[in-house]
């Protein structure tokens, strides 16, 4: 498997090239040109005990209700293509089998055939700000894939570190959190427009975009006609 | 004509220099900026028939502009709707694009909307965009533009493909397994054959489904 981050400029993309007999996962919809001998499935499992719970939970996510899986038979390489949605980066971040990656829920864009994804619902402390607090877990071995809206800050946290929920990308699940407000209190927390934070405290590597979509959404549903 | 294509592939922006007499022609509304010295005249190029069909069916405008120099290095620019990437090609025959992907082109090239049969319904509607002749063709997309040289078949999911050459056909396919069709989102198009398609790394339908949910809801007191 050899996957190339297209990665002129801010509307990048990745090009996974896989063998005979390899596969690959992603969000649905998030494939945007592939060679014809691509087999596309739709699932809701990924390696592990799947089932459609898993589904409902990864609706739950932020993602869509089903994973894409791709996979090559016939003896010839093939090639998929996967884009999000906003503009901005690609990253590919490498699960070693030892220690999981958690991505927030819009981040996830693909993962290597033998990488599980499972969902992690973080309370509905969420439901204050009307910003959902669900995570993907990764684990296994394989290529994993993240996208971010704008530009990503890696920060390496030996310590403590704050992240706005709608900044993060994804983490090292060697570190510890807790999700909470970010000023003193939850009304303080409301007013000053930060939403909800996650604490970080442990050694590890975090994610964060330059943008949030949901600022970016917010910014932009008023100036649209109004749905029923 | 000369040319030139700056801040590609994130926010292309093309630069003309006419000689003088020289003409380029764009869509309407895509000029950006320009040189004193040249004369804008605004046409349906090919006749009324053919403006109603760009503008009602292909997205594109009903008329196009036509820009002539009066004098020797006169400079036009002009920008596409979103951003992303331009690309330039010597055109020498026929084209197919997608609609609103047409920018630019030199006199002696030719834009027309064409009827794609109802396996053209869900990709960007009904209609495609018919570029023939020769000369200078620029078309614009939302993100990246990627070049795929298609030898066999290759596969696009519906409103990624920009352009491709006439020796490509393509028919519409579903993914595999049936329910996926419920979910709407693995429509693709199926090009064969031996030839090149230009590949969008964005799509402008999947951002607007994005933003969607963030409309404000109807009150229910009305």
């Amino acid at each position: 498997m050899q996957i190339d981050i297209l990665s002129r400029g801010a509307f990048r993309s990745a090009l996974v090239r896989l063998s005979d007999g390899e596969s690959f996962i992603s969000e649905s919809g998030a494939m945007y040109r592939a060679s014809s001998n691509v087999d596309i499935d739709v699932t809701t499992r990924t390696k592990g005990k799947g089932s459609f719970l898993r589904g409902v939970k990864r609706l739950l996510g932020g993602e869509s209700f089903f994973l894409s899986k791709y996979s090559v038979t016939g003896g010839a390489a093939g090639e998929v293509g996967l884009a999000p949605t906003l503009p901005g980066e690609v990253h590919r971040i490498e699960l070693d089998g030892a220690s999981e990656w958690i991505t927030a829920g819009g981040s996830y864009l693909g993962s290597g055939g033998d990488v599980e994804i499972d969902t992690q619902f973080q309370g509905v402390k969420g439901f204050f700000t009307g910003e959902s607090v669900f995570f993907l877990v990764a684990r296994g071995r394989g290529p994993l894939l993240v996208s971010a809206f704008g530009t990503v800050r890696e920060i390496e946290v030996d310590g403590e570190l704050t992240v706005d929920t709608s900044h993060l990308v994804a983490y090292e699940g060697s570190l510890h959190y807790r999700v909470g407000k970010i000023a003193g209190s939850w009304v303080q927390s409301f007013l000053s427009g930060e939403g909800l934070a996650i604490h970080f405290t442990g050694r590890g590597r975090v994610y964060v975009q330059s943008h949030a979509p949901n600022e970016f959404g917010r910014r932009l549903g008023p100036l649209l006609p109004q749905r029923n | 004509m000369l040319h030139r294509i700056d801040h590609t592939p994130s926010y292309s922006l093309l630069e003309v220099t006419l000689d003088s007499g020289e003409t380029v022609v764009s869509d309407a509304g895509a000029m950006a900026w320009m040189d004193p010295g040249i004369d804008v005249k605004t046409t349906t190029r090919g006749g009324i028939l053919k403006g109603l069909k760009r503008a009602f069916l292909s997205g594109e405008s009903f008329f196009q502009n036509t820009y002539t120099a009066r004098r020797s290095g006169a400079r036009i620019g002009f920008a596409p709707g979103p951003a992303g990437d331009i690309r330039h090609l010597p055109l020498r025959g026929e084209l197919f694009l997608q609609k609103g992907a047409y920018l630019a082109s030199s006199e002696g090239v030719q834009c027309d909307a064409k009827f794609d049969g109802l396996r053209g319904f869900f990709n960007e509607g009904l209609f495609i965009l018919r570029v023939t002749g020769s000369g200078d063709l620029f078309f614009n997309s939302f993100g990246d533009i990627q070049e795929v040289e298609v030898s066999g078949e290759y596969v696009v999911d519906n409103g990624y493909a920009v352009a491709w050459e006439p020796s490509l056909s393509y028919r519409l396919s579903k993914a595999r397994k049936i329910r996926s069709f419920l979910f709407s989102d693995q429509i693709l198009l199926r090009f064969s054959g031996r030839g090149r398609v230009w590949v969008q790394s964005r799509s402008p339908h999947a951002l607007a489904s994005w933003v969607y949910p963030f409309r404000p809801r109807k009150k229910n007191n009305s």
